[in-house]
């Protein structure tokens, strides 16, 4: 990853534009109703989280107010993604594990570490199964 | 922040065509209406607690401090454990009624400042810097979008 966070073009740009981007397809999420459309939204979400971070590691962005508000915006997106999940089983197990990710963010900051769980990835998966 | 009408047009919005409800199921659409602006009431409590402070600083861009750990990651986790509970006696209203609660935290924390991590930690956030002027335009774009969108909603079930 750090080889192609080195040679990504990245517009100096405040790195919250991109979280909330994610955010924003988050919101789209709760509108696809088959596992390819759902794949694709975690999957720029994700690629977004993943700009936002690289954008301010680039220009000397990365704060703990930064890290707080990277933190806000991926629960903020998992909150709405398995939300929207939570009519099916493994929707409500993950939306379970969400709150654990939550209570996580907190110990995280805490101890100064990063222990999260990576959710949205692992759901990505479960739809590419779904969908192949 | 933008405003609880703002909100609730927009956050409810979201709620109801998402989980498809009509505009005869008018128990559900009120849910979302609630729980889209309920959480400003916290703002009352500190409105009229620190109403010296707010005399003499002004309202304008001291309204964070306004707020209750209800509108930060703890209310969000709050929000969802309520849900949770709601879900095992009706899960599209749990659905409905969270998802219109995260979106007005949401987009108090894009667009003012915030302390996620309160009370523990008061670290301040602020995702953009917008002034007082943008915000009233932030609103005023997000009432007349949602309030067509809303109008379209309903005609079409007519």
């Amino acid at each position: 990853m750090a080889f192609f966070e080195k040679r990504l073009p990245l517009p100096d740009v405040n790195p919250s534009f991109y979280s909330t981007l994610g955010i924003a397809l988050s919101v789209l999420f709760l509108y696809a109703e088959t596992p390819l459309p759902k794949a694709l939204i975690i999957g720029l979400a994700l690629l977004a989280d993943w700009i936002d971070g690289a954008t301010a590691r680039r220009y000397g962005g990365s704060s703990k107010d930064g890290y707080l508000a990277d933190a806000m915006a991926d629960r903020a997106s998992e909150a709405l993604i398995f939300a929207a999940e939570a009519g099916t089983v493994v929707g409500q197990a993950f939306f379970v594990l969400w709150m654990i990710n939550v209570a996580l963010t907190f110990y995280s900051i805490r101890i100064n570490k990063h222990w999260l769980l990576p959710l949205r990835f692992s759901y990505l998966l479960i739809l590419i199964a779904q969908g192949t | 922040m933008s405003s609880t009408v703002a909100h609730a047009a927009s956050a409810s919005w979201v709620a109801v065509t998402f989980a498809h409800i009509s505009p005869h199921e008018t128990s559900y659409i009120l849910a979302t209406l609630i729980s889209a602006s309920i959480l400003d009431l916290d703002h009352l409590f500190y409105l009229i607690r620190d109403r010296a402070m707010y005399r003499k600083r002004g309202y304008r861009g001291n309204l964070h401090n306004a707020r209750s750990v209800f509108h930060e990651l703890l209310g969000l986790l709050i929000g969802g454990a309520v849900s949770a509970l709601l879900f095992l006696a009706d899960r599209r209203l749990a659905q409905v009624v969270f998802v219109a609660f995260a979106i007005h935290i949401v987009q108090d924390w894009i667009v003012g400042k915030s302390r996620p991590l309160a009370p523990m930690d008061n670290t301040e956030v602020q995702f953009f810097s917008l002034t007082f002027k943008q915000k009233i335009w932030v609103d005023i774009i997000i009432l007349i979008l949602f309030g067509v969108l809303w109008i379209a909603y309903l005609a079409a079930y007519l």
